[in-house]
């Protein structure tokens, strides 16, 4: 009682002290939350600044690919170079010498020109592809033989990127890839007017090459749609499946608690590995073919399987028991339950889960490396079976070529991923808005 | 596309099927007055499954082990010299048999163009067996369902267990994979550990895994010491952690407590877009921009920082995992219960002080599963490193010069061309094994934790 | 600035306080309202809450005596889109103004919840917390006297005096609040307000509440929230009611109880709605 009295005559003294001391602090105490509130803020700008960097970097890079230079030149199809029997077979048109026709094209602009070294430099400005160009539009109509044509053929990816301005002429000569000639000649070729920047059509109809003006991202993008295929047609129906057996009919056991701790770890298993388990299974033991589509794309499935299952059981989580109980209740067989009412009921959010999982597969390289879809491979794949690479790799495979061309185009091919990207989002964000309901 | 014409027709004979056991199931009900069992359709399911799963069982398992069988019979047929060669020139030999098969080209050897005569011809020979045998499959298939089928027939709940089977076979698909990954990488290690002892492996302080040529050559007998993959993986990931760690979790608080929901609204797709980038594109990004940026600045500041430097590859793996990291925490921050915020601003917190000292702790178990989660990513990540740190296994802490990785060495390892037997090759799937076990054991942990700090908040 | 503080704090409310018959003004309350976004949760409440008494607030769920004790500390602040309308004086100085600090008004203004929400740390932190972020105490062993304090007036110490370092989650659920009370006493505040404090407790451990809340009016004001009529019989020297709202009538606990004036009061206590 005593104590209990002393509290109270010492309380009305200390109140105003406490308060004081708490008033006292106020100052230093809002200034710590302003500089912890700054930190937040600064580490939001940081990541939404290293973004904005690197598409920035990212696009500007890529923007001069999607430009190609090119040559007017004015070409004398003399019949008896192209098809001296004049069978005007197309085996005799697509054998005959387009390379000697393109030289005297590009000879008769500089006639000044008669030293066979000098001549062969002149004759370097061009792509080895003007020669191909040549012979496609010869093949194409054989009526032009023994015509004068005009053809736009490419520039050489070195004279490309001196007209993109990527270095200067009055740099070092040792330092840059073209001579003093070559920049004199591109440099009069210009003044008559015969210099074209035209869209590069290339990029998106050719495969792979080992001159960057020749190359495209065709290939890699047929290798990437037949890997895509195979993985939806695999991981789409195993993941639906293995969700809805453990969310609606796995008894709740240690085997079906084992399979669950599984599938998240394997979630979170470094993409690298499975290229290991492709390249110890698939291509050793099955003795299927190096760089195809389907080893690439049952690789990049069961990758993507357990982010699919774990989106779909989620999106079957989210079917309230009502539904199920109101379709156990008229009669419904468990599997007609899950089939009629839940899976249709939770189908968007699996397909989200899919898509998201794709676009996820659809970026991924390294497990690809290891199952030889690396090659440089030039035909268009015709079949899962036939070797191919896919666009992350083609990436992989230009930035590390020493060609400055052959970066730009690597970016290019990075904004085509990205596009395909973003797309993919949307769809899955359009769908997820679309049919997202509250219970 | 031979295989597509023996789906082709058994889709057409499992079509065949369904419509022959439904009608069967209507005309026997009909003829004997009773109630069916099931619906119609049921009883066409039922013959569409005895037809047809037998037949693409066989399918699958002879696509499996058609060539191995093929290998094996095409190279007892060899003449006695090329069978008894040592077996990586006959596996050499194979493969040029296989791609005069494919190409069908001549070949100047007469022993492969044999051979590989041989083998065209028991493809075809094989093909037609399994043409055969998928069709008599599934013609008994069928024929036997349709005599089973009678109005007594439960045909939906067999039906049903059929379906349940299926499901559980996809869902022990993934428990498959888990233990493809496991086997393959033990056995292909082990063969490793055979040849380079384990404690050499693990231990040891030099890697350089060419493999002599010749048996004279010098100073290329190979060394398998790993540690300084290991010491290079953990630098990278560790300064990628420095950027990611307090970035990802600064912003995570920042967007959970501080932000205004339409600045979070905008903010938060832009972070799922850093997610989103394949990591291909970061590895572009590191190698192009972030590193020669690091490397001037440093000839700028008068430090020696290589191209390749373990910082540029680690700060821009930090910034790919920014966004990793931030989800987690928003998270487990948001998870954290409103009463505990209140408990504290109405005791007269600040808004920071609630966060620093009753949210963040709260929340601490679930933000430490995150971290672990977000090294074990750091650790496994491939395309960044071997597109921007070195290949040179330097040991060294030093975060301006070149090191390389288990990843990056697994990469390059693997790429190219190689024989399957070398040390060299094999080395990858022991560096695989340990990658797998270490960020295995992260993510166990991690996810554990996590785990757990739901339940508490539950 | 020190020496102005000193000369303020004795005068300046003394000169602005209230006084009535029922003793000293605590809590003024003039023609308050509260909006959350555009519903109207509390309509023009005029309310006084006396100094060292239990003002006990009831009323059926949702009628707003929640809302109005979340206003005397602006915890409503933390809700995004709530306003508040109207006067609140804390011992004559508008708890809404600009220049009062709501971190300083909480400091003088606990809170207690309705379920018992202890830090997840050990008990002694749970109490330390408060006059740690304050800088109430200058040193180690200050602080620990201060934590024992207010165990012993919360009534905890004998039972958690052994076990200071274990989690305070790991209490019972009266404890639980018990100690969420210590918490509050902790920071020395001048006013506790309580929503609901016994509605998650059993019987017995509410009992042992409303003993401490009845030593407490020694030396704070208290406001308490009940949906028990019985509790704040029980505890309380004042009474409001509160309807869709409004306070629809406040007075002396036993008037309230024995001879309301409004009909709707009468009809609430005798258990014909809520």
């Amino acid at each position: 009682m005593n104590s209990e009295t002393g509290h109270a005559a010492a309380v009305p003294a200390a109140v105003p002290r406490a308060a004081d001391r708490v008033a006292a602090s106020l100052k230093r105490r809002y200034a710590a939350e302003r500089r912890f509130r700054a930190c937040g803020l600064a580490a939001v700008c940081f990541a939404v600044f290293c973004l904005g960097v690197l598409l920035f970097t990212v696009f500007r890079t890529a923007i001069p690919a999607f430009t190609q230079t090119m040559i007017e030149l004015e070409v004398t199809l003399y019949p008896q170079e192209i098809d001296p029997a004049g069978t005007r077979t197309a085996d005799a048109i697509s054998t005959a010498d387009y390379q000697k026709l393109i030289r005297d094209a590009l000879d008769d602009l500089f006639p000044d020109i008669s030293d066979r070294r000098q001549r062969r430099e002149l004759m370097a400005l061009l792509s080895p592809g003007a020669t191909y160009t040549l012979r496609d539009t010869v093949m194409a109509d054989p009526g032009l033989i023994g015509r004068r044509i005009t053809v736009r053929v490419p520039f050489a990816d070195d004279v490309d990127q001196f007209a993109k301005g990527r270095f200067d002429a009055a740099a070092d000569a040792a330092s840059r890839p073209l001579s003093d000639k070559q920049i004199e000649w591109f440099q009069r070729l210009e003044q008559r007017g015969l210099v074209h920047h035209d869209f590069n059509t290339t990029l998106f109809t050719a495969g792979d090459s080992r001159s960057p003006e020749l190359a495209g991202i065709w290939g890699a993008l047929v290798g990437t749609f037949w890997t895509m295929l195979v993985t939806m047609a695999i991981s789409f129906p195993l993941a639906i499946g293995a969700a809805v057996y453990l969310e609606e009919f796995a008894p709740k056991n240690r085997w079906t608690a084992l399979i669950e701790v599984n599938i998240n770890n394997l979630a979170a298993v470094p993409s690298i590995v499975f290229g290991l388990l492709g390249l110890a299974v698939f291509l050793n033991v099955f003795g299927l073919p190096r760089s195809a589509p389907l080893v690439g794309g049952l690789v990049l499935a069961l990758m993507t399987l357990p982010i699919i299952i774990i989106a779909s059981r989620a999106a079957l989580k989210a079917v309230p028991p009502s539904i199920r109980e109101a379709a156990l209740g008229v009669g419904a067989s468990k599997v007609q339950t899950v089939f009629h009412h839940v899976v249709p009921l939770a189908m968007p959010g699996m397909l989200t889960g899919a898509i998201l999982g794709m676009a996820h597969a659809l970026g991924e390289t390294a497990p690809l490396l290891m199952i030889g879809m690396v090659a440089f491979i030039v035909d268009i794949p015709g079949s899962p079976l036939s070797a191919a690479t896919v666009m992350p790799v083609q990436i992989y495979l230009w930035s590390d070529s020493p060609e400055r061309a052959f970066v730009e185009r690597s970016a290019a091919a990075i904004v085509i991923l990205l596009g395909f990207l973003v797309v993919m989002n949307l769809v899955a964000v359009v769908l997820r808005r679309r049919f997202e309901r509250k219970w | 596309m031979h295989i597509l014409i023996l789906i082709a027709t058994l889709l057409i004979l499992t079509a065949a099927g369904f419509w022959l056991g439904r009608s069967r199931a209507v005309a026997t009900a009909a003829a004997g007055r009773r109630r069916l069992h099931s619906l119609p359709s049921y009883y066409g399911w039922y013959v569409v499954v005895w037809c047809g799963l037998p037949s693409l069982l066989l399918l699958l398992a002879w696509l499996a082990l058609e060539p191995s069988v093929l290998q094996l019979i095409t190279i007892d047929s060899l003449p006695p010299e090329s069978r008894d060669l040592p077996a990586a020139q006959l596996g050499l030999l194979f493969n040029d048999i296989r791609n005069f098969a494919a190409g069908g080209g001549t070949s100047a050897d007469p022993v492969v163009q044999a051979a590989a005569d041989r083998y065209n011809a028991l493809r075809w020979t094989s093909y037609l067996m399994l043409f055969g045998l998928m069709a008599a499959l599934a013609l008994a298939g069928l024929l036997w369902a349709r005599r089973q089928i009678s109005p007594r027939l439960r045909a939906r709940n067999r039906v049903e267990h059929v379906i349940t089977a299926l499901l559980i076979v996809s869902s022990v698909v993934a428990v498959l994979t888990t233990i493809g990954i496991v086997l393959s990488l033990i056995f292909e290690a082990s063969r490793f550990f055979l040849r380079v002892p384990l404690t050499d492996f693990l231990f040891g302080l030099a890697w350089s895994p060419q493999i002599a040529l010749r048996a004279d050559q010098v100073g290329a007998s190979g060394a398998f010491g790993a540690v300084p993959l290991f010491v290079g993986t953990l630098v990278i990931a560790f300064i990628a952690m420095c950027v990611a760690m307090p970035v990802g979790l600064l912003s995570a608080i920042y967007l959970a407590e501080y932000a205004h929901p339409k600045f979070r609204m905008a903010i938060k797709p832009l972070l799922e877009i850093l997610a989103g980038i394949p990591t291909v594109v970061y590895g572009f990004f590191a190698a192009l921009t972030v590193a020669p940026f690091f490397r001037n600045a440093g000839s700028e500041a008068g430090f020696d920082v290589s191209s390749e430097s373990a910082l540029a590859a680690g700060v821009v793996m930090g910034i790919m995992i920014i966004p990793f990291v931030s989800s987690l925490s928003d998270d487990v921050i948001t998870a954290v219960p409103q009463s505990m915020r209140e408990g504290s601003y109405g005791l007269g917190a600040t808004q920071s002080e609630t966060i620093r000292r009753v949210i963040i702790p709260a929340a601490l178990p679930g933000i430490i599963g995150g971290f672990l989660l977000a090294v074990s990513r750091a650790i496994g990540e491939t395309m960044i490193v071997v597109m921007a740190a070195g290949l040179a296994a330097n040991l060294t802490v030093n975060p301006f010069q070149a090191v390389t990785t288990v990843t990056v060495q697994i990469a390059t390892l693997l790429v190219g061309d190689q024989e399957f037997d070398s040390p060299k090759t094999l080395a990858a799937f022991a560096l695989g094994l340990v990658l797998f076990c270490v960020t295995l054991g992260l993510n166990v942990i991690a996810l554990r934790i996590v785990t757990k700090y739901r339940e508490q908040y539950e | 600035m020190k020496m102005l503080q000193e000369d303020d704090a004795p005068d300046a409310p003394m000169e602005r306080v209230t006084t009535s018959a029922n003793g000293k003004v605590k809590f003024l309350t003039d023609n308050v309202s509260v909006f959350y976004g555009a519903k109207q949760a509390l309509k023009d409440i005029q309310l006084n809450i006396y100094a060292n008494q239990v003002t006990a607030l009831i009323g059926p769920s949702g009628c707003g005596k929640s809302t109005y004790l979340r206003c005397l500390n602006r915890m409503n602040d933390t809700i995004p889109g709530c306003r508040v309308a109207g006067t609140i004086l804390l011992d004559g100085e508008d708890i809404y103004s600009g220049e009062m600090d709501p971190v300083h008004l909480r400091a003088r203004v606990g809170m207690v919840f309705q379920k018992p929400n202890p830090f997840p740390k050990s008990i002694f932190e749970n109490v330390a917390y408060g006059p740690r972020i304050h800088g109430l105490a200058k040193d180690r062993q200050e602080l620990e006297m201060i934590v024992e304090n207010s165990l012993q007036k919360a009534g905890l110490w004998k039972e958690v005096q052994d076990r200071l370092a274990q989690p305070g989650t790991g209490l019972s659920g009266g404890q639980q609040q018990r100690l969420c009370i210590a918490r509050a006493i902790a920071v020395q505040p001048e006013v506790i307000l309580m929503d609901e404090p016994c509605s998650a407790l059993d019987p017995i451990a509410t009992a042992r509440i409303e003993e401490l809340i009845d030593e407490l009016r020694q030396n704070y004001t208290i406001v308490i929230v009940t949906h028990s009529m019985q509790q704040a019989a029980r505890v309380s020297q004042r009474t409001g009611f509160f309807h869709l709202g409004s306070l629809v009538e406040t007075g002396a606990t036993g008037q309230i109880f024995t001879n309301p004036v409004e009909q709707r009061t009468q009809d609430y206590i005798t258990g014909r709605f809520g």
